[in-house]
């Protein structure tokens, strides 16, 4: 090669690069390319030596330039150039590497050719081998089919042959009695005659097909029998040819094939069913194959998850299982695949929503008719909401368990069978056994009530057929300490374990000190009312004993009274004359003094019969009474007499002379208290309230000052003095005690100078 | 008939050349080799050049055969003088030997009987052989290939040289490419960049 010229980019250089990538496509081989191009590029600007490496080798040689044969990801070796002038050779660096690619797909595509040329001869030979074969076998099978022919003649299996243009040239008796039909009917016949009319058109179609391949096998055709019935038949046959090669007559035997095609329908028509069943209901149901891969999942279980049946064959279902569960989801599965035994398992599938929700999967190992497995079959239900309450349902006899636990008071959950399910800490607490000494009813029997065990262990077996809360009483129990206390017993039905054991809750109330408290309240209680009794039995004594000494008293101080009066009148008559007048005022003051003593006496004595005097109680016209009373009080003096204003007032239940000496005490009182008034007036009326009756003695008199009423009552209590208005200050305490006898109140208002009015209220007739 | 006065046609090739060019063929398929040499004879013949044909891959019978297909009778135009069918061995390597000296005489003389017996123009298509690489006088191969492109500036019989890819190694064609102005590449001629002109190739 002639000096170059250095400057950048020489044509003649880029054309020499370019030509040799169109020559390289007419060099054979690799090795021939490789030298070309060696040869060639040791002229490029700057290299003083060119070679091929196979492989990316470790280069230590700063002049040496590397430039890969690369395409995608295929490395066919590299170009090494020894770089002599860097700057004479580095503006072809570029167009370098583009013509290494190019060398690069030249030879991949040499490598691709090269191969298929390879995979080309090497078909060609297994075609040549293959004709081969197929040429022995035709000569082997002409030779066999005279063997043939003689062995279908007495075969038990229906056999026909046809001529080429479907006629039938014979059958053997076999094939006469599957279809029902005589030689002489069927010989000559065109074959397409004997099928169903639906796969004449069939027969015409196949028949030239038969004949090019010479061998059909497993061809079906619906036949009908001379009866009309039609039968399913399975054809398999090869082309008899003549010596020269020539077609000459088909054989065919016919397998009736009529119920396999029959079960193959019921099995499609089964498919179908299942297929409908299983979209249909509620679970998503899937099945797998041998390699644990899944193959089908129903339209429920894509409704579910939102994915496609493409996402979820194979193990992509498991791409929707919870992260937390798969592990676990996976190994329950593939245990249970390699040992063939069904398995149930929880899990979480993601939802259509992006929820997570609970699957309980229960698959199953299939197996064909003859136990060969086939696989697994599963059907999943969405248990979220069961799981749910089941949780909340924990939840609640976790509390209930918490609660019997923590009561304050003894409680104990025990069964039918004796086994004590849940005690209190209270009941331990309190009886210092701890739950383990008490694991059954019969444990808490023995240490509790030693010999009385019997009887309680019948109360508690009797308790297993409540059927409502039963108050069970007192029961004396003895603790571990020794110590016996007092435990009131209450128990209720509680339903029955899963198994099946009636439960009973038994709680119990310690009663010990409440009893004891009981006993003392009842024991001062009695106290108590022993001494009232003896109370009041001396107190009746003393207020007899006193009355009798008021009565004796009031009773022998009025004779020396009598006495001392009858002695002034007479001073008076004997001696009034000799006497001054001071000396007859003395004894008019010593007479009007006795009298008035008299009077005094003859009050009290009213007054403590009262309370000795038994009761006659009857109906009372009070009416009647009060107008009786006051005329009786009125009659000396009808002309300085007050106005009376009766209201009519109702019948009242009492002691006649008692309310009598009422309406006299409080009229006397009201004429006394108003005669300084011009005009006094006396009203009596009544109300009516609550069942109770009020009745009233109203005047216009002095009146009183409402801070003293309580003084108004009192025995020998008076509100005025004697001069301004007589009295012994005993009649409205005479009044207040027959009222209080007969069960009613009596009260007083009244202001000074305004007048007063007396009230008292009597049960009315029929609440007495 | 005088040097570059006239283009010929050289059968395979669209394009027209001057007469006397010198041209390489890199084959690696017979097929291209045959369609290449028939159509350089034929469309010799036709063209009423002088035309040789030096192969050990053209038979007689196939030439013949071709050229009567086209209306030009073999036995004719050999009988004239017009055709020559020869083997590669009987003209490069007489007695066993390669010796440029002697084929550039010989193409001299058949360029100058071609001129003096009236022909328009001259025209060679000859195989080189790998044998020539182990033969006395093989070595100087391209020597050779570059004097007649020296020789025909003067002697303008148009020549194609046909090497077989498949038969020389790569280093070797490239050497080949060196020495040959033209070249026919996939059915297309082209001036060849690698060409080195005979006087610097042989003062090297």
């Amino acid at each position: 090669m002639p000096e170059q010229n250095t400057s950048p980019l020489s044509a003649p250089v880029l054309g020499q690069l370019s030509l040799m990538q169109s020559v390289l496509w007419s060099l054979p081989d690799e090795e021939s390319i490789f030298s070309f191009v060696c040869r060639g590029l040791t002229d490029l600007p700057g290299v003083a030596e060119a070679s091929i490496a196979a492989s990316r080798e470790e280069i230590t040689d700063a002049s040496l330039r590397r430039f890969p044969f690369q395409v995608g990801p295929v490395h066919l070796g590299e170009l090494l150039l020894k770089v002599a002038d860097p700057a004479a050779f580095a503006p072809y660096e570029a167009y370098l590497k583009n013509f290494c690619f190019m060398m690069a797909v030249i030879l991949e595509e040499r490598r691709q050719r090269q191969l298929l040329e390879e995979q080309e001869v090497q078909l060609e030979r297994r075609v040549q081998e293959r004709t081969r074969e197929l040429e022995a076998a035709n000569a082997a099978r002409r030779e066999s089919e005279a063997h043939f022919r003689l062995f279908y003649e007495h075969s038990p299996v229906p056999y026909q042959s046809l001529d080429a243009d479907g006629n039938f040239i014979e059958v053997n008796p076999a094939w006469l009695e599957a279809l029902g039909y005589t030689r002489a009917e069927v010989i000559g016949c065109w074959f397409g005659d004997f099928l169903a009319p639906s796969q004449m058109d069939l027969f015409g179609e196949r028949f030239p097909y038969f004949k090019k391949l010479g061998v059909i096998q497993s061809v079906e055709f619906d036949m009908e029998r001379k009866d009309g019935t039609v039968v399913t038949m399975s054809l398999d046959g090869r082309i008899g040819y003549t010596e020269r090669g020539a077609f000459r007559q088909t054989h065919c035997v016919l397998h009736n094939v009529t119920e396999r095609k029959q079960a193959e329908k019921a099995q499609r028509e089964s498919e179908l069913r299942f297929r409908t069943l299983a979209n249909t209901g509620q679970a998503l149901i899937w099945t797998a194959g041998l390699d644990k891969g899944c193959d089908y999942f129903n339209e429920v279980w894509m409704r579910f998850t939102g994915r496609t049946l493409e996402q979820e064959l194979g193990n992509g279902w498991a791409e929707g299982v919870h992260p937390e569960d798969l592990a676990r989801c996976l190994a329950v599965y593939v245990t249970a695949f390699d040992k063939r035994e069904a398995f149930s398992m929880d899990y979480r599938l993601r939802h259509a929503s992006g929820d997570y929700r609970w699957l309980q999967d229960d698959g199953t190992p299939r197996f064909d008719d003859q136990d060969n497995f086939l696989g697994y079959i599963g059907h999943c239900l969405d248990i979220t909401a069961r799981r749910q309450a089941d949780e909340a349902l924990r939840e609640s006899e976790e509390r209930f368990r918490r609660a019997v636990v923590e009561a304050p008071l003894p409680i104990m959950l025990h069964a039918e069978d004796g086994v004590v399910l849940q005690a209190s800490q209270s009941w331990c607490d309190i009886t210092g056994y701890s739950r383990e000494e008490l694991a059954t009813i019969g444990d808490w029997t023995e240490r509790a009530y030693g010999e009385r065990k019997a009887l309680v262990q019948a109360d508690i077996e009797a308790l297993y057929g409540l059927e409502h809360r039963k108050f069970e009483g007192d029961y004396t129990i003895r603790t571990k300490s020794g110590a016996t206390r007092m435990w009131e017993f209450s128990s209720a039905p509680m339903g029955r374990q899963s198994d099946g054991r009636r439960m009973v809750i038994s709680m119990a109330l310690d009663v010990t000190e409440r009893r004891h408290a009981e006993a003392e309240v009842r024991r001062l209680n009695a106290e108590l009312d022993q001494r009232v009794r003896d109370r009041t039995a001396q107190l009746e004594t003393a207020n007899k004993e006193l009355e009798a000494f008021s009565y004796s008293v009031s009773h022998d101080l009025r004779a020396p009274l009598r006495g001392v009066d009858g002695y002034v009148r007479m001073l008076v008559e004997d001696y009034g004359a000799t006497l001054d007048a001071e000396g007859n005022r003395m004894l008019g003051v010593v007479s009007s003094e006795a009298r008035r003593m008299g009077q005094l006496i003859d009050d009290l004595l009213a007054f403590s019969r009262l309370g000795r005097q038994s009761m006659v109680t009857t109906g009372i016209d009070m009416t009647s009474l009060a107008r009786v009373e006051f005329e009786q009080l009125t009659r000396a003096a009808p002309d300085t007499a007050p106005r009376f204003e009766l209201h009519p007032l109702p019948p009242a239940v009492g002691d006649p002379a008692m309310l009598r000496q009422v309406f006299a005490n409080l009229l006397a009182n009201a004429i006394k208290f108003s005669r300084t008034r011009t005009n006094p007036i006396i009203e009596v009326g009544s109300s009516s309230t609550n069942g109770e009756v009020t009745f009233s003695v109203k005047d216009n008199g002095v009146g009183f000052d409402e801070q003293y009423r309580d003084k108004l009552f009192g025995v020998f209590q008076r509100l005025h003095s004697e001069a301004e208005f007589e009295g012994t200050g005993v009649g409205l305490a005479l009044v207040q005690r027959i009222i209080h006898r007969h069960g009613g109140k009596v009260w007083a208002k009244g202001k000074p100078n305004e007048g007063a009015t007396f009230f008292f209220t009597l049960p009315t007739p029929n609440h007495t | 008939m005088k040097p570059n006065q006239t283009t010929i046609d050289l059968g395979f090739a669209e394009e027209r050349f001057p007469a006397g060019v010198h041209i390489c063929q890199i084959f690696s398929d017979d097929d291209e080799r045959q369609d290449s040499l028939l159509k350089f004879v034929l469309s010799g013949l036709q063209a009423g050049e002088r035309t040789s044909c030096f192969s050990d891959k053209a038979s007689e019978s196939s030439v013949a055969e071709f050229l009567g297909r086209h209306g030009v009778s073999c036995a004719e135009v050999r009988g004239s003088g017009a055709f020559t069918l020869a083997g590669t061995r009987e003209i490069y390597f007489q007695n066993d030997r390669f010796d440029p000296e002697r084929m550039l005489r010989v193409l001299t003389q058949y360029h100058e009987d071609s001129v003096r017996q009236g022909y328009p123009a001259a025209r060679v298509i000859g195989e080189m052989t790998p044998e020539v690489q182990h033969l006395p006088g093989g070595s100087r191969l391209l020597e050779y290939e570059s004097q007649v492109s020296l020789l025909l500036r003067e002697h303008p019989v148009t020549a194609v040289c046909q090497y077989d890819a498949r038969a020389f190694d790569g280093a070797t064609i490239m050497d080949v490419l060196k020495v040959h102005p033209m070249m026919v590449i996939r059915g297309s001629v082209v001036h060849n960049p690698f060409f080195i002109p005979p006087e610097i190739f042989l003062a090297h």
